[in-house]
């Protein structure tokens, strides 16, 4: 979802690469909890890298990101996104058009903008919001904002998913699915590629409210909880993303057990 | 022998049987209890899920092979009475909500009862449950599973919940896909839970 894009690139940019089928670029992910403390709940950071087969080129856009997370680890007993936040409210007013206690992140993503004779760069940044329930999945919006070369604020729609059965013992439990809108340069201009994102899930940084005997009272919201139990090697993390020419590509990450 | 041991375990019943019947009476206020235990189970099985059903598959058969209650209306010791159950659970949180989260309260309807539930987040979409409930003369345990949606400060809770074991006057209870749904305060944790089914007393 795409609230609007500004043709603001130079001509100079404007020769481009175009969209062909090419091997899958590697892609990196990081994972930690913060605090990462036994019994403590947590907020979880995480950020996903493509790099690029050809440093000349920016990577085919990625299109569609599954984040598996660990088994056990969830927002369902946090208080994370006591309210709803609705696309049209975020694309029409942005992050301000939204309650606070939607909120249940932050953080920034890169991405290459193609032209010649190297991509240009542009970092923006991102809040993580929880949207209406769709269907009975927990929907989590990511709104991205930016501003040059390219000005543009995004949408992109991610759904907390069964990773597995329901009684399925596997390592992870659930899967945070996001949808990448393609984000044009310009009208029939190239797409931007996200290359790098980064973005927290937890209560870090955020302050919700509640009305207490009439009065708006802030606190602090109640973080995801960490299983008591650590798996062998750490809680782990795998990111599988697909990209616009087909091609995909997966990272796994584990964050290690607390010292106890 | 089982009319009589009924008759022990019903004691205290709010509707009271027909004084002609007394065999129908035992087996009806056995009944109630009975739903009742199972109600309280069956809210904490809202909260689990379909292991529950399969752990209660042996039980189930085993009340089939027993008379149902079409067996009231005879003379017959070992009759099985079905109870409709109806039943409303008010729980809140008891301990530090993690993985699992433990719940304590009451029910009221088809029984009025304590009730305890430990709800197992097993992913975001749904949960597994145990639950034991305690009326009069006995306990009822089952479990359950449920699908789950977040809705700003709720989370809704909708399943089946299952009767796995029993004590006392409810010690071949048994019931299969007895429905659950629900509502949790994502803050205070506090549950309510409706429960609606047939159970086997």
């Amino acid at each position: 979802m795409i609230r609007r894009a500004f043709p603001l690139v130079a001509l100079a940019l404007s020769a481009c690469t175009p969209v062909a089928a090419r091997a899958a670029p590697m892609v990196t992910l990081e994972t930690s909890f913060n605090p990462d403390r036994s019994g403590v709940r947590t907020t979880i950071e995480f950020g996903f890298q493509v790099h690029s087969t050809n440093r000349r080129r920016a990577p085919s856009p990625v299109t569609d990101l599954d984040l598996h997370l660990p088994a056990g680890l969830g927002l369902v007993t946090s208080t994370l996104g006591l309210a709803n936040c609705t696309p049209a409210a975020l694309l029409e007013q942005g992050v301000a058009g939204c309650p606070a206690n939607a909120r249940i992140g932050f953080g920034s993503a890169v991405v290459a903008v193609p032209a010649e004779p190297e991509p240009v760069l542009e970092e923006g940044s991102i809040t993580a919001l929880v949207g209406p329930p769709n269907s009975e999945h927990l929907e989590v919006l990511f709104y991205a904002e930016g501003h040059s070369p390219v000005s543009a604020q995004l949408v992109f729609p991610g759904q907390m998913l069964n990773d597995n059965g329901p009684l399925d013992n596997g390592p992870f439990s659930g899967r945070l699915n996001t949808a990448i809108p393609l984000i044009p340069t310009w009208p029939g201009g190239p797409d931007v590629a996200v290359t790098r994102m980064r973005s927290t899930i937890g209560p870090l940084g955020l302050t919700y409210y509640r009305r207490v005997g009439g009065k708006v009272v802030p606190f602090h919201p109640r973080g995801i909880a960490v299983p008591k139990h650590c798996p062998r090697g750490g809680f782990p993390f795998r990111a599988d993303i697909s990209f616009l020419d087909g091609a995909r590509a997966s990272a796994t990450s584990t964050v290690p057990c607390p010292a106890s | 022998m089982t009319v009589n041991r009924h008759r022990q375990q019903t004691p205290g019943q709010t509707s009271g049987p027909p004084a002609a019947a007394p065999i129908r009476a035992a087996v009806r206020s056995s009944s109630r209890k009975l739903g009742r235990a199972l109600a309280w189970t069956a809210i904490g099985a809202l909260i689990l899920g379909p292991g529950a059903a399969q752990a209660s598959a042996p039980r189930a058969s085993t009340a089939t092979a027993r008379a149902t209650a079409n067996v009231i209306d005879k003379p017959v010791a070992a009759a099985t009475r079905v109870v409709n159950l109806q039943e409303t659970g008010y729980l809140h949180s008891v301990g530090e909500p993690g993985e699992t989260i433990a719940e304590r309260g009451h029910a009221i309807g088809t029984y009025n009862c304590s009730i305890s539930v430990h709800m197992t987040i097993v992913s975001a979409n749904s949960v597994t449950a145990t639950f034991t409930v305690k009326p009069k003369g006995g306990s009822v345990t089952g479990r359950g599973s449920a699908r789950f949606a977040q809705k700003g400060a709720n989370g809704y809770f909708g399943g089946t919940i299952a009767i796995t074991d029993g004590t006392g006057g409810y010690a071949h209870a048994s019931g299969t896909d007895i429905g659950i749904s629900g509502v949790i305060n994502r803050e205070t944790f506090a549950l309510t839970v409706h429960v609606h089914g047939k159970i086997d007393l």
